[in-house]
């Protein structure tokens, strides 16, 4: 019985030591096999084609790079300044004010999560709302975070990509920015069926998204001027930006 | 009887109980000496930006930093982490083999030296925010490190993509909230190069780092 017993043992940590060796043993194999030596040409397609890169179409190029042109004075001449003019409150207060806007778009997340698929999301962003707008102070406050209800955002741009609706094509929006026929569409709806917004007008609605891009502009680091002065062709750099960061959005 | 009994059964329990724990050493131990290689892999991805990434910091937080004059230390931190024949390689994609061996050093060096302009102003503005460690994972040659910025207001995700050579693991690409800093120089530079071919691109490239050299 003691025999059978140590023979059983002995049986189960040679199969335990061979399973868990296995895999880093393929894992040597896949180095030996795919290392790569410092003179050959690195392959960046091959070595990222699980993620791959995205792309859109941009038939309104012309007409889009110019409300780019547009945009960019707006941003420097009128949105920037404002946003400035906002540091004169200390960081917390805006903070609080980018919470609260943040809040005001909670419901139509979580209805977004829902529409996804993701029932669990839409009860975090749901559950987020509760707790943020209660023990939040209106959603002030972010309670809900240290409780360990962790916003994922969903809009329903997200949503249409996930049903497998395309960008169909870019779209630079005046006063707004980048965006896709798909998403500016998503972004009208959200606007619409927000539960909250349901006894606004448009031009109320427009200025709370206004006055939230102002908040969060305050709280950003300039990173717009950055990347724009830093490129050849900021016009393709921030199409490029904007479409994977889509891309990655969707797939969370 | 009346003392044997209870004491085989002891010994019938001990022998349980060992072989239970045997097991579950045996179970364990892979993965207890798994997790310690990983986390005492010095030489490992994770291990690489962490000690770039912290010795950048270090110099931003010096008492009496001042950009124009550490620049130069934390631009030497960069490029020891960074691998600029693969990212070179990657921007240009298959155009880097049309290039003579002069034209793909300089597009090399006015490469880093874009990136570099643009990018360590930007690790400038989040010096007092706290850098985070997520995850390592390694897939033969190739890894990716994920950390995080953690401002007051928002996390901005930052991975890092590295790839092995002889020598260590060398950052390629970095993606921050999921725009790849390749793939977007590349998207940019694409219709240039097409249009221009690599000396128009090495014109205008030069240029621009004169404008933002001058700001």
């Amino acid at each position: 019985m003691n025999l059978k017993s140590h023979l059983q043992t002995l049986t189960l940590v040679t199969l335990t030591a061979v399973t868990l060796a296995l895999p880093s043993h393929s894992a040597l194999g896949a180095e030996a096999g795919g290392a790569q030596g410092q003179d050959e040409f690195f392959d960046f397609d091959a070595a990222s084609k699980d993620s791959g890169t995205p792309t859109i179409s941009d038939p309104l190029e012309k007409l889009n790079r110019a409300t780019f042109v547009f945009n960019d004075k707006a941003y420097r001449y009128v949105m920037k300044p404002v946003a400035k003019g906002l540091r004169v409150f200390p960081e917390p207060v805006r903070t609080g004010f980018s919470n609260f806007f943040s809040n005001l778009g909670a419901p139509v997340s979580a209805i977004s999560a829902l529409l996804q698929g993701d029932p669990r999301n839409a009860g975090t962003e749901l559950g987020r709302f509760v707790l943020n707008t209660t023990v939040g102070l209106l959603g002030f406050l972010d309670p809900a975070t240290d409780a360990g209800l962790v916003q994922d955002e969903e809009d329903l741009g997200q949503t249409m990509a996930r049903w497998g609706v395309g960008h169909g094509f870019y779209l630079v929006v005046p006063l707004y920015g980048s965006s896709s026929l798909r998403d500016f569409t998503g972004t009208l709806a959200t606007g619409a069926i927000n539960p909250l917004f349901q006894n606004l007008d448009t031009g109320e609605v427009i200025g709370i998204t206004a006055a939230s891009a102002e908040v969060s502009l305050s709280l950003d680091k300039d990173t717009y001027e950055a990347f724009y002065d830093g490129a050849i062709d900021p016009y393709v750099f921030f199409r490029s930006a904007w479409v994977q960061n889509r891309a990655g959005k969707v797939k969370q | 009887m009346s003392i044997r009994f209870p004491s085989f059964a002891r010994t019938r329990h001990l022998a349980s109980v060992g072989r239970r724990l045997l097991l579950a050493f045996a179970l364990l131990l892979p993965l207890a000496v798994a997790g310690l290689a990983t986390a005492a892999d010095a030489d490992g991805p994770g291990a690489a930006v962490k000690v770039t990434v912290e010795n950048i910091l270090a110099i931003l937080r010096k008492p009496g930093f001042k950009f124009e004059t550490d620049r130069p230390a934390i631009s030497a931190e960069v490029r020891k982490a960074f691998d600029d024949v693969a990212m070179a390689q990657s921007v240009l994609s298959t155009n880097w083999k049309m290039l003579n061996p002069d034209q793909q050093t300089e597009f090399k060096g006015l490469m880093l030296q874009t990136i570099e302009s643009t990018y360590i102003g930007r690790i400038k503005a989040y010096t007092n925010e706290t850098v985070q460690y997520r995850k390592e994972e390694v897939k033969g040659s190739l890894a990716t490190v994920d950390t995080a910025i953690v401002t007051s207001s928002k996390e901005i995700p930052v991975n890092y993509k590295l790839r092995k050579r002889s020598d260590g693991w060398f950052v390629y690409d970095v993606e921050v909230e999921n725009v790849s800093m390749v793939s977007t120089y590349r998207d940019s530079y694409r219709d240039i190069f097409a249009k221009e071919g690599i000396a128009g691109l090495l014109k205008q490239m030069k240029a621009k780092i004169a404008e933002l050299e001058t700001k």
